[in-house]
Order: C-alpha cells, then structure tokens, then sequence
C-alpha cells in the first residue's frame, strides 16, 4: 500500500538491510513461530547472499530481518571481532543498515555470532544470533533430514543416547566436542551450533534472547529467555566442559576463560583468549561485566554442572608457556 | 604463525580482494561483450545453475570472478533474490516454441522429424590448432532449410499416450501463482513435483551428472531410453497487470529432455512406460539427460540411497554445495580445540585402563 | 555505496515485529506497540502478512486492508493468521477451528491476534519458556477462551496468541505457555 510518505522517500539501490521487504516479513514470521517452539527448527527460504553458503549466510539472514538504525551491533567468529569472516560480515551489516558497531559484547544491542558465546553474561535486553553449520542435532546418528523430522515429532531421541552409550562402551569416555547436543525446554533435541561445551551451560536459563540460523540447510530456531537447555548425559557420566585448567592467556595471565592452544614448535603450545574482546579489556585492564564462569572457573547458576572430576588433562596442560 | 597473518580484519580483505583481481588483469566492456557472442553454453551453464535469465549479468558474472564457475552462479544468485517479483509469467508450451534441435532414441523417424540442430555431437574432436595463431578461416555458413520450421513440434510422449503406451496426462489447472517455489519455501520432502523440477533445473551440471551416471551404470535400476531431447528459443509471455492483453517479455533459450522406461504399472493396472523429466533455462543436454533419468529413479518404490529425492535435490544444489566445501576453509579452532579436549580425554582414560588391566 | 535507510513504514514494521518477538519471548510481559496510528491488530497484520500469507478476519476493514496486502483469505480452520476484535462468542467458534500445526510440522499452527484490555478480566499465573518463576497478568480476555486454549493446546501443538491493547501495548502468550486462572 502505497503512501505519500513512501513514494516521497527517494529511491535507493538496495533495500535497507539488503533483504527485501518480502523476505524480510517471511524471516519475521518464522522467527516468532521458533521463539514460540523453543529448540523447533522452523523451515525457511532462506535467500541467497552476497556471500557464500555456510559463511554465515543464515545468521546474516536473521540478523538483517532484525537490524534497526539504533541498533550497536557486534559480530564475532571463533570468539575474536577481528577474524576475517567476521569483519566481512560486520562491514557488510554495517553497509546496508547503517549500524553503530562494537567489539564489546555489553555495548551490543545484537551479537552475531560463529562457534562462541562471549563470556560476559549477556543482558536480558540483548539477542544473540547464532551461526549453525548443520541445524540438525540427529545428522551424526540419521543423516537424512527427512527422517530426522520424523524423530523430532515423536520426541524419540533414543539413536542420540544410543550414540553417546556407545562412546563410552568403546572409548570410556564422551567423545563429543563442540556442538553438544541439548534437550531444549524437556521437549526438543537441538544443536546449539558449534559452540565449544564450554559455552553450552549459557544457554540454560539465559536471561537473552538466543535465534539459531542455517542459511544452506534453511533451518531456524530459538531458544527463549529463561528456557531449560540440559545437555544430553548420563547421571553417572556427567556432561563436562572442556577441561583447561592450568591454562592461562599467554598475555594477560587470564585463566579459566575458553582459551585456544596455539602449537609452537618442539611440539609445545601456548594459549590465547578465544573471546578477543575480554582479553582486549583484560589486557588495557577495563571494566569487566560479570562472567558467567568465575575466576575459579565456577559456573554462575550453583549446581548446574556436575562437581569437575581432577585433571585428567595429560602434561600438557602444565606446559603454558608465558611468553609470546 | 601462519594464521595470524589471515586475520587482520577489513584491510586483509580488502588487500586480499585486490590481488585477486590483479592477477586476473582488468577487463574492458568489448571482453564481457565477446563472452556474450562466443561462449553461450557457458552462460547457459551460469544462467541455469543461477536460475536468471540475463546473458549480460551472467557474462559480468563470469569475467569478475575470473571464470570461477562456482562464484559466477553465487553473483547471479544473490542478484536475484534482490529483484522484486513483479508478475507471473504465462505456462509456456514447449511443443510450440522455436524448436532448433529435437531429437529421439527412441524411433528411427518420429511424427514432425528428427531436427540434429545446432550440435558438436558428430564433429571431430580434434583442436583446431590453426585457430590460435590466426582468426578462424574454416566457419562456413549453414545451409538454409529447404522448407519453413513447423510452428509446433509435437511431442512422441503424445504418441506413446495415444497408444496408450503411457498414462494419459492429467491436465493441472493449479495458477502460476500458486505454483510451489522453491525460492519462497524451502525444499521439504516429498517435495511437490513443480518444486523437484525447479531444484533439478537449478542444479549443479556437474553433480547432476555423477548422481545421474551413477544411475546409468545400474545404482538406479533403471535402464531408461531418450524419448526426446529438445532446444529451442522461448517467448516469455506476462499478463498486463491493468490491460490484461498478453505481451511478450522477450525470448530465453530453453531446452528439456524426457526419458521413458518400461514396465511401470499404468492407471488401467497394465505395464505401462513411465516418463522422466527435466528442463531449464539455456541449452545444456548433459545436465537435462542426467536430470530426466533421476527424475524417474527417485520414483522408484525403494530407489538406491543416492537416488532418493532428498540426497539429489539436497546434494546437487551448486549454491550450497560449493559454499559448504569452501568454508571448511574458515577457522575452526574453536570447535578443533574442543574435539582435541575430548580426544586427549580419550586417550587420558585408555592410558589409565592400560595401567589398571580393564578394557 | 550510499547506505540505505528504512522507509517510514519499513521502520514501522520493523517495530511492531520488535514489541511481538519480545511478547513472545517473554510471555506476559507487557511491550509497548508503536503502531505508527493504526490500530493495534491493523498494525500487527500489516507487519506480517503479504502475498505469501492466510488470514481470517470477521471485521470487515480490516478484511478489506489485508486483502489489498495481497494476503489470502481463509476459512477460519485453513488461514494462518487470524485477527478477533473483540473476542465474542463467535470469535471462540472460529478459535476453536484454528490449525494447531502437527507433530512434523508444530510451525503450521495458526497465530491469533487478539484484542484484548490490560488489567480486566480474569488474573492469571503464566510459567514456562521466557518467564522466570511465574507472570501475572490478566489480560481481558474471559474464562472460555482459557478454557478452550487449555483443551485444544499440547504442546508442541497448539496456536500463538498475540493479546492487542488498546493502549497501544501487546503480550504475546505461545503455545509453550501454561496458563492458570487464579
């Protein structure tokens, strides 16, 4: 419908925020219907962008639906601003919204995200867009999305738990890495993205606002403020995060925040924040927003993860080296 | 330190970008015209797998990515999806259109001819090394038809209906509008008829072609004969949204190929032939004959796994599959460094069954 | 590259798409509807319906403003988005047809959008996703319509209602809600 206001207002090259009206609206109503589904990957067009398909074309998608001019908007990969495919996609935001930008996670009124979860807990007023490879939890035990579907409906996650028995019947252990799969609100299995299982816990509870998107696989879903995300594990073989104690950024003497091993030669290794922001505020000694695990390492929520077992970490983790 | 030296933020992109295209050297608008008159099946290529039809865009496409294919489609595609839909397009009957090459396996002679049309099938396959060093002297000029086209080509799937051969065509009224998209819903399976026409009309030529040929060489069961393999120029038809009056938009080259294989139970509870479809803007009969031959093998009760309807669409989709592989190029040492964690926990837990005797 | 900016009803729209996401992300909870003058349940079909869309409506203007969006209509038991104002008896008759969705498809269920009055009818405790511990609210609509909404709602199937005040303010209350009247 048009308005004087509207054929008024000059003509411009692209829409803003790039995507047209029409898949603007589409993007929205799938948003609220996973947002009323918690943990439910809610099929979408998903248009093609100007960037490759599995470069964050999904999280770009919701974040472009979302973007407003007052917006400050943050995008991360692999927890650092500065990384290449980050700042592509921050100038490209920044470009076609013409958004403030930040590197700090509590300036951000939006997060785009791949792999991480900052470490400062986000407030209840900010919405954190992750980037999702692959949307579907079942795809390492039913690779064919169709049937997977089908799991989903009757709630019948048996070939999950199979999958992770038979981890610890062959290696004693939980072999899972990243991308830890997770029962959102008691009903639905979910991937949370490749975030380390660091940052898995986060997700429980949260107080913001958490929309998952897979450009290629045309997936999203969400996960609500205040929505139980429990990790799939066995009462007798806890869920465990990544076991770095011991290690320590290299720059700051930070320890007990997710860290990232860079090898050095002689086959020995040295560790950096992963989330670039903290360290940069570690470093220039800024001010800190709470975290959501403290200096000992200790998860905020009391009792949410199972009492850490000691190191079984190899010698390695004694090898941090504190030069660089 | 190798990777310290990719990151770096907007400046390494923009450095990066710039060498790139330096190396490629720059283009003048002659270059994008002459790859517009001399490698049409390439834009073809780019145009189908992009799902545009604009032989100008596909050409840019081609000559800003330095004749990566991949990208080209991706440019096209992005351009796309910033286009408004403005109308519809009026169904288009392929037996009328400029039909310049229509061929059949299937009979030695077919009701309106075999047309070879333009076609490299019968020529030598020898490089015409004189052409390097001094403009083509060998073009010589086609010999005119000694009689006018006919205005429509009929189809020999009509022959095999009217011999009741084949099930009679259901005629389907559904407006264009309400056609299933694949670019305004996603792709579920079963996925409707027009949405598996239009995933195999966009697909990848190259993929199409390893999943097709898997099938020719038995993984399909399915041992189908050409029935028809047409090219030909077609008139875009749209409605005046105030008039009415139908009007041409202009004219794609299109082309289409149809399989038939035998022994498929008809409505009457006969065998009957079964027909595989495939179509898309620009002439490229490999990816068609390889498209119409899945067609039919994902109809089969239980088709081998690569020819389910869901591992070809999902699989042969050049936008997705080629950005997939090459962002396994991105960082990934955060999920890396996770996966180590539990490996050395693995490992941590076997070393301490050695030393306790268990497992 | 001249940056685009939004046009006066893209940023409309873009709001009101704001206040719903909030509403629906934490149930109860009161957001402010900046719907740029048009009435609240207007507003709300105008952010999210087009071409691409159904509805069902009994209120003849607004009938006639979604139908110019192009948006499609249906019967009550096929449209995707239904619009009640106010929500009557007859308005119950055709809630109680609305999609619910089904298990392979939950997203398939309806959206209801309602108009409600903040602060009137019966009070309620709502729990689940986006609440922490508990929300009260009463939100103006009567006993019915909880009690249909507790019969034909299991999760994951069920319909998303979308409460408008007039007050220029809306809840949202998704299926993932449990609603007791207290």
């Amino acid at each position: 419908m048009s308005t004087l206001a509207e054929l008024a207002f000059s003509r411009q090259d692209y829409a803003y925020a790039f995507l047209d009206a029409f898949a603007k609206r589409e993007l929205r109503r799938k948003i609220l219907k996973a947002i009323a589904i918690p943990g439910y990957q809610v099929p979408y067009a998903s248009r093609e962008v100007p960037m490759a398909r599995g470069w964050g074309t999904g999280g770009l998608q919701v974040t472009l639906a979302l973007v407003g001019p007052k917006d400050t908007v943050k995008v991360i990969d692999q927890g650092d601003d500065d990384s290449v495919n980050a700042a592509n996609l921050r100038r490209f935001i920044a470009r076609m919204a013409g958004v403030k930008t930040t590197t700090d996670a509590l300036e951000a009124s939006l997060i785009q995200s791949r792999h991480r979860i900052p470490e400062e807990i986000l407030r209840p007023d900010q919405i954190l867009v992750l980037q999702v490879p692959v949307p579907e939890p079942l795809s390492w035990v039913e690779p064919s999305y169709t049937r997977a579907r089908e799991l989903h409906a009757d709630a019948e996650y048996g070939l999950a738990w199979l999958g992770i028995y038979e981890d610890l019947v062959r290696y004693r252990s939980n072999t899972h890495g990243a991308d830890y799969p997770v029962l959102v609100n008691g009903r639905y299995l979910m991937a949370p993205s490749p975030i380390p299982r660091w940052d898995t816990p986060k997700l429980h509870l949260a107080q913001h606002l958490t929309l998952l998107s897979a450009g290629r696989e045309k997936r999203l879903y969400a996960v609500p403020p205040h929505t139980e995300v429990r990790p799939l594990e066995f009462s007798d073989v806890p869920f465990a995060v990544e076991d770095q104690r011991g290690w320590a950024d290299a720059q700051t003497g930070v320890q007990n925040k997710f860290m990232t091993e860079i090898p050095l030669e002689g086959g020995q290794s040295r560790y950096q924040l992963s989330d670039s922001d903290y360290a940069r505020k570690a470093a220039l000694r800024l001010e800190i927003g709470a975290t959501y695990y403290d200096d000992q390492g200790t998860f905020y929520i009391p009792g949410f993860l199972a009492e850490r077992k000691a190191s079984v970490a190899p010698s390695h983790a004694e090898q941090s080296l504190g030069t660089d | 330190m190798a990777y310290v030296a990719t990151r770096g933020g907007e400046r390494a992109i923009q450095s990066a970008e710039a060498l790139y295209r330096w190396l490629n050297r720059q283009y003048d608008p002659g270059f994008v015209r002459d790859l517009e008159t001399h490698l049409p099946y390439l834009l073809d290529r780019v145009m189908g797998e992009g799902s545009l039809w604009a032989p100008e865009l596909a050409a840019l496409a081609v000559a800003q990515t330095g004749g990566d294919l991949y990208e080209a489609v991706l440019l096209l595609r992005a351009y796309r999806s910033t286009q408004p839909r403005i109308a519809y397009a009026e169904p288009i009957d392929s037996g009328s259109m400029l039909t310049v090459r229509r061929i059949s396996a299937a009979f030695k002679d077919i009701p309106g001819g075999q047309i070879l049309g333009p076609t490299l099938d019968y020529s030598h396959r020898v490089l015409h090394l004189q052409n390097s060093a001094k403009p083509d002297q060998s073009l010589e000029s086609p010999e005119n038809a000694r009689s006018g086209a006919l205005a429509t080509i009929p189809y020999v799937a009509d022959w095999h209906r009217q011999t009741g051969l084949m099930q009679p065509l259901k005629p389907d009224p559904t407006p264009p509008a309400e056609i299933p998209d694949l670019t305004r819903d996603p792709l579920l399976f079963p996925a409707p008829r027009a949405q598996r026409l239009q995933a195999l009309a966009r697909s990848d030529t190259g993929g199409v072609l390893a999943l097709g040929y898997a099938n020719m060489r038995g993984y399909g069961g399915i041992h189908p004969t050409v029935n028809e393999v047409r090219l030909a120029y077609a008139q875009v038809q749209v409605k005046h949204p105030v008039t009415g009056a139908v009007f041409s938009a202009g004219r794609v080259r299109y082309s289409q190929a149809e399989v038939v294989t035998k022994f498929k139970t008809g409505a009457d509870g006969k065998p009957a032939l079964e027909l595989g479809f495939a179509a898309t803007l620009g002439w490229n009969e490999v990816k068609l004959i390889a498209a119409s031959m899945l067609d039919t093998a994902m109809d089969l009760p239980e088709p081998h796994p690569a020819h389910t309807e869901e591992f070809v669409l999902s699989h042969t989709e050049p936008v997705e599959s080629s950005g997939f592989c090459i962002h396994y190029k991105l960082p990934h040492y955060v999920t890396f460094g996770s996966d180590l964690d539990a490996l050395r926990k693995a490992r941590a837990q076997a070393e301490s069954n050695e030393r306790e005797g268990v497992g | 590259m001249k940056t685009p900016s939004p046009t006066p009803l893209e940023a409309r729209d873009q709001a009101v798409f704001l206040a719903l996401m909030w509403a629906l992300s934490r149930p109860g909870e009161v957001q402010k509807l900046e719907t740029g003058g048009a009435n609240g349940l207007e507003a709300v079909g105008l952010a999210l319906l087009d071409l691409e869309t159904s509805f069902y409506t009994s209120d003849p203007a607004l009938y006639q403003t979604f139908l110019r969006l192009g948006a499609r209509p249906e019967p009550p038991d096929k449209a995707a988005y239904l619009f009640f104002s106010p929500v009557d008896e007859a308005a119950l008759d055709a809630i109680a047809q609305a999609p619910l969705g089904t298990l392979l498809h939950p997203e398939q269920a309806a959206t209801l959008v309602l108009a409600g009055a903040l602060g009137r009818g019966p009070r309620l405790r709502l729990r689940g996703p986006g609440i922490r511990e508990a929300t009260l609210l009463e939100a103006g609509l009567l006993e019915p319509f909880w009690r249909l909404r507790a019969e034909r709602i299991s999760f994951p199937l069920g319909w998303d209602a979308l409460v408008v005040f007039s007050q220029g303010e809306c809840v949202g209350i998704p299926r993932s809600t449990l609603v007791e009247v207290i």
